[in-house]
């Protein structure tokens, strides 16, 4: 039975369980934590820094992530004093500059009182991708195909497919246009025109590959849109209240049962 | 052969030490890679064929060791008896050197070091400031050790704290003894060396490992370079008796990639080691068995933070993981790691052998022991240094590296590398040690030097390290990617004459966010040359915002080349350099440089002995 | 960039690979193996190299982008790395790489389009004091100012023109 602990966040004390990240506690609590890179189905990444909080515990304080901080007994939580909002409408502020004509972002930013921005884009004409890595991580952690992954370093950072050509590992789920927060993803259409292209029918339904069904060989074509095999997921997606099927979880029954 | 006890040492340290005595003079050159810039090669080469033809090969042993620290001076070459030093050795001076010297006795003025204020000829290194004033307990042995023999390296002590550790004591002795040193990470952040090799020991798990950071991506830093390529041993039985000590099964050297000859060294120094059994099973006859693996670095100075450098080793991008747990428990694999710097392990056998108290004598409480600095820029003896904790940075710069040379005014002193930050003048007192200089807003880091004087420009020198940390951020998290490559926007346009006030406030307030928000410590500490330089330059960046000048010189959108009529004798050395023609002139009649023709290359400038050039 | 290698190739690979012990994790290593053999990775031999130690494409793509080691344009039959490290940029390393920009007419990290010359600037070599240093093929020069790097490339230009 892991250890039951007792913290702070805004005052007021809470109970958790040793070394659960403070995301789940606040969840739990009600407390509002903003944050872009954060997915419930995916390991945490703590890059876009918006989450961040100030933990203290005697004298000593420091800033961290919610998203993954492991909280401990006498932890003393702070999410929304002036400093720690100030840190994070700056990072809101860099991403709104960085895409400023994104209106995920924009919406996203306005939500948080930033309005404007002072960095003008890396990118002349403002750039569609926030570096969140929810498509690469979600390919690579939930769906299993690898098809996407991160090139370069620094503010040279972005999102690619190996070699930066058509990504055979792509199985064209769409899981990764469906995670985006902003319009730089947009796969799906594109993907199964290649795989209708290059394989027709006798290529594993894409719900087959991520697993939600065993065997299932393509009977539309990838007309997908036509399916009634897309839009049985869909609705089950739909009703265990996920944004794409590849979130339902994996049914037992062999002839592709019902969601859990 | 096998070692299979302390017998066995003292067996091959005779028969080396027997296999050497015959020869009667010992001729030292330095062929460590800032040398090899300066040509050792040559002289190396010069001296290998006048040896042979004058058939004093068996006589006369030639030996190509590691640094030996004076880099201004080298080529350097050291004869021993007598430890005589010659300085900026040309290839053609070999045969007078050979006859005279070697085979003479008498020892040569003119290839001798010259004291720079009074003339004064010093014939041997022993006598000259920059060695005197030196405690070189990790460097020392480097001009008499041949980096490529194992054997010579037992023959000076080497692998004796290894056995007595093997021998007589308990892994928790050892680390209760490394605690009592105080030793601290020599790599920058200065952690307790004993208290880490304790927590790793503590922990149970199927597989602990021991790691030898030799990533050294401080730009101006060449210290671990150096002990690598001149005592490679030193760091080997470091590791071993570390491994021993927190229950390690295997380690790792990562090496930085552009080391060629370091790397070559400590592969060399490894398969020796298996060789002689002091790696692999049953190590010197015991029951541990240990091995080291060595990793070449990518190229990628993030590397050199913990949790990069493990990604790094599991063959992934250089990325480090925005986790808040400890490598020590969770490092490599996700196993109890222990993460030392190349000079943290090398200072191990000597605490073993000679006891922590007298580590201790040398240095500071807070700070015992020696530390290993590279001291470079505008100071004359550049060079690698080794000098107890403590010693103030006057000290430093001026009474080992002799000052600011060629009459200009010292600026300021850079410490930390891109970490650190920029002190005046007025901090010289301060004593370089773990905790004094990271008080007033730089620190000691891992121990670059670097000198600037008055053709330095702050502004440019705080762009530098941003433009440096915006090519080597790996760009993971928003304030550090965002945060660089605004900051390096903002000083370009002040550099450009385009900066304005309140640019230093906005400057302040990114600094104090990528301070707070940023995932590791490449991103928390990337602000520190800013702000440093603000705090303690802020005139110059006002001259560039107020004035549009650049007092230091450099800002090429602020200063125009022109001639100094007063001081221009007229010489044609700016003509004859300048690649353009903008600067021109008759013999012996004052000079001038066309502005429209200058690219600004400050070839004339560098040329000029008569402070006639104006920028 | 070259899309196909010969067969002697893919071989030459395959036994880097092994000496290796074929070991995923030694990807940097092997990938240096393969930049010394080619003196640039083809895409052709990443892609073997993720089939045979079964290392997914992106992580391939990843280190292969991310280290400054790594290229993946061909670098020129003469080589140019300009040490750009503090002690370095103090004694004027940004003349130096400006005069062989302008006078190669290609940027500092590309190569020129005949494949003769190329540039790299370094992040510190470790011969601070020495500086500023420009290595040649291998071949370390230091104290090297803009005047110094230009009759270097010179003299190698025409040692060139007289091969011919």
């Amino acid at each position: 039975m892991p250890e039951q602990i007792e913290i702070t966040i805004n005052g007021s004390k809470v109970k958790a369980t040793n070394r659960e990240p403070l995301i789940d506690v606040c969840e739990r609590e009600f407390i509002y934590i903003p944050t872009l890179c954060h997915h419930a189905r995916l390991e945490p990444y703590g890059v876009c820094r918006v989450c961040l909080v100030k933990v203290s515990w005697g004298k000593k304080s420091k800033f961290v992530t919610a998203c993954n901080y492991p909280v401990e007994d006498g932890d003393v939580i702070d999410t929304e004093s002036e400093e720690v909002v100030k840190l994070r409408k700056l990072s809101i502020e860099a991403l709104l500059g960085r895409c400023p004509n994104e209106k995920g972002v924009i919406d996203f930013a306005e939500k948080h009182g930033v309005t404007s921005s002072r960095f003008p884009p890396m990118e002349p004409g403002g750039d569609d991708c926030i570096l969140c890595g929810l498509c690469v991580r979600v390919c690579d952690e939930v769906v299993g195909a690898k098809a996407l992954g991160f090139m370069s370093r620094g503010p040279e950072r972005e999102v690619s497919t190996p070699f930066m050509e058509n990504p055979e590992a792509c199985i064209g789920c769409g899981a990764c246009s469906a995670v985006c927060p902003t319009t730089a993803m947009k796969m799906e259409k594109q993907k199964t025109g290649t795989l209708l292209e290059n394989h027709g029918d006798i290529r594993p339904c894409r719900y087959a590959l991520m697993g939600l069904f065993p065997g299932g060989i393509c009977a539309n074509s990838y007309r997908c849109h036509t399916c009634d095999i897309d839009q049985k997921f869909r609705e089950l997606a739909y009703m265990a209240g996920v944004e794409h099927p590849i979130f339902i979880a994996k049914p037992e029954e062999p002839d592709g049962g019902e969601a859990a | 052969m096998k070692i299979t006890s302390p017998a066995d040492l003292n067996q091959i340290a005779a028969d080396f030490k027997s296999e050497i005595s015959h020869y009667k003079c010992t001729v030292s050159v330095c062929g460590g890679t800032g040398c090899i810039a300066s040509g050792c090669h040559a002289v190396r080469d010069a001296l290998i064929k006048e040896l042979e033809s004058k058939g004093l090969t068996e006589t006369v042993r030639l030996l190509v060791t590691g640094c030996h620290g004076f880099c201004q001076q080298g080529p350097l070459i050291d004869i021993y008896p007598g430890n005589i030093l010659y300085c900026k050795v040309k290839p053609e001076w070999i045969p007078d050197i050979v006859e005279k010297t070697i085979v003479g006795g008498e020892t040569i003025e003119q290839y001798m070091y010259s004291d720079p204020d009074s003339g004064k000829r010093i014939p041997s290194a022993s006598d000259i400031p920059f060695f005197s004033l030196q405690n070189k307990l990790l460097l020392g042995k480097n001009p008499l050790l041949d980096p490529t023999d194992i054997r010579d390296y037992i023959a000076s002590g080497g692998y004796t704290a290894l056995a007595k550790v093997l021998d007589e004591m308990e892994p928790a002795e050892i680390i209760e003894e490394v605690k009592a040193s105080g030793l601290r990470g020599r790599g920058g952040g200065g952690f307790p060396t004993g208290r880490k090799w304790a927590t790793a020991a503590k922990l149970d798990a199927p597989d602990k490992w021991v790691i030898c950071n030799a990533d050294e991506g401080d730009p101006g830093a060449f210290m671990d370079e150096s002990i690598l390529e001149g005592n490679p041993h030193l760091v080997v039985e470091g590791l071993i008796i570390g491994a021993y000590a927190v229950g390690a099964s295997g380690g790792f050297i990562y090496v930085r990639n552009e080391y060629p000859l370091a790397l070559e060294r400590i592969t060399k120094a490894i398969s020796q080691a298996r060789e002689y059994g002091l790696l692999g099973e049953n190590i010197l006859g015991s029951k541990f068995s240990f091995d080291i693996a060595i990793n070449r670095g990518g190229g990628a100075f993030v590397c050199g933070e913990s949790t990069a450098l493990m990604a790094s080793l599991e063959g992934k991008p250089g990325e480090p993981r925005a986790k808040y747990i400890h490598t020590v428990e969770h490092g490599y694999h996700d196993e109890p790691t222990v993460l030392n710097n190349v000079e943290s392990w090398g200072n191990i056998p000597g605490i073993i052998l000679n006891g922590s108290a007298k580590f201790r004598e040398l240095g500071t409480e807070g700070s015992p022991g020696t530390k290993i600095f590279s001291l470079v820029g505008k100071v004359r003896n550049t060079g690698l240094v080794e000098i107890p904790m403590g010693m103030t940075l006057h000290q430093l710069v001026n009474d080992i590296g002799g000052g600011v040379p060629d009459g200009k005014k010292f600026k300021a002193v850079q410490t930390g590398g891109p970490s650190g930050g920029c002190l005046p003048e007025s901090m010289m007192d301060l004593p370089v040690d773990f905790d004094e200089l990271t008080k007033v807003g730089s620190m000691m880091g891992s121990g670059g030097i670097i000198v600037m004087d008055e053709d330095t420009c702050m502004v440019d020198v705080a762009r530098y390290f941003i433009r440096f940390l915006v090519s080597e951020s790996c760009g993971k998290c928003t304030p550090c990617r965002e945060g660089l490559h605004e900051m390096d926007r903002i000083l370009t346009r002040i550099t450009k004459g385009e900066g304005e006030e309140k640019d230093l406030d906005y400057l302040e307030e990114l600094g104090a966010w990528m301070q707070s928000a940023s995932l590791c410590a490449l991103g928390t500490s990337a602000p520190n040359p800013v702000l440093s330089t603000i705090k303690y330059f802020r005139d110059e960046y006002m001259a560039h915002i107020r004035d549009h000048k650049c007092p230091g010189g450099v800002c090429k959108d602020l200063i125009e080349y022109h001639v100094i009529e007063d001081n221009c004798t007229g010489c044609t050395m700016c003509a004859n350099v300048c690649p353009t023609g903008a600067a021109s002139g008759e013999p012996k009649q004052v000079h001038a440089i066309d502005p429209v023709l200058c690219i600004k290359c400050d070839e004339c400038y560098k040329a000029c002995r008569f402070n006639a050039i104006g920028r | 960039m070259v899309t196909t290698i010969s067969q002697t190739d893919l071989d030459k690979v395959d036994d880097i690979i092994e000496r290796s012990g074929s070991n995923p994790e030694a990807l940097i290593g092997i990938l240096q193996d393969i930049q010394a053999e080619w003196h640039y990775l083809p895409i052709p031999a990443l892609k073997r190299v993720g089939q045979r130690l079964e290392v997914p494409f992106n992580r391939i793509w990843a280190v292969a982008t991310f280290y400054e080691a790594f290229t993946l344009e061909p670098r020129g039959r003469t080589h140019f790395m300009v040490c750009t490290g503090t002690a370095c940029h103090v004694r004027g390393a940004q003349e130096i790489i400006r005069a062989l920009e302008d006078e190669l007419m290609v940027e500092a990290g590309r190569t020129t389009p005949d494949g003769e010359y190329s540039i790299e600037t370094a992040h510190c070599l470790g011969a601070c004091a020495m500086g500023p240093i420009v290595v040649v093929n291998e071949e370390y020069h230091g104290h090297m100012s803009r005047r110094k790097v230009l009759d270097l490339l010179a003299s190698i230009r025409e040692r060139r023109g007289s091969e011919k």
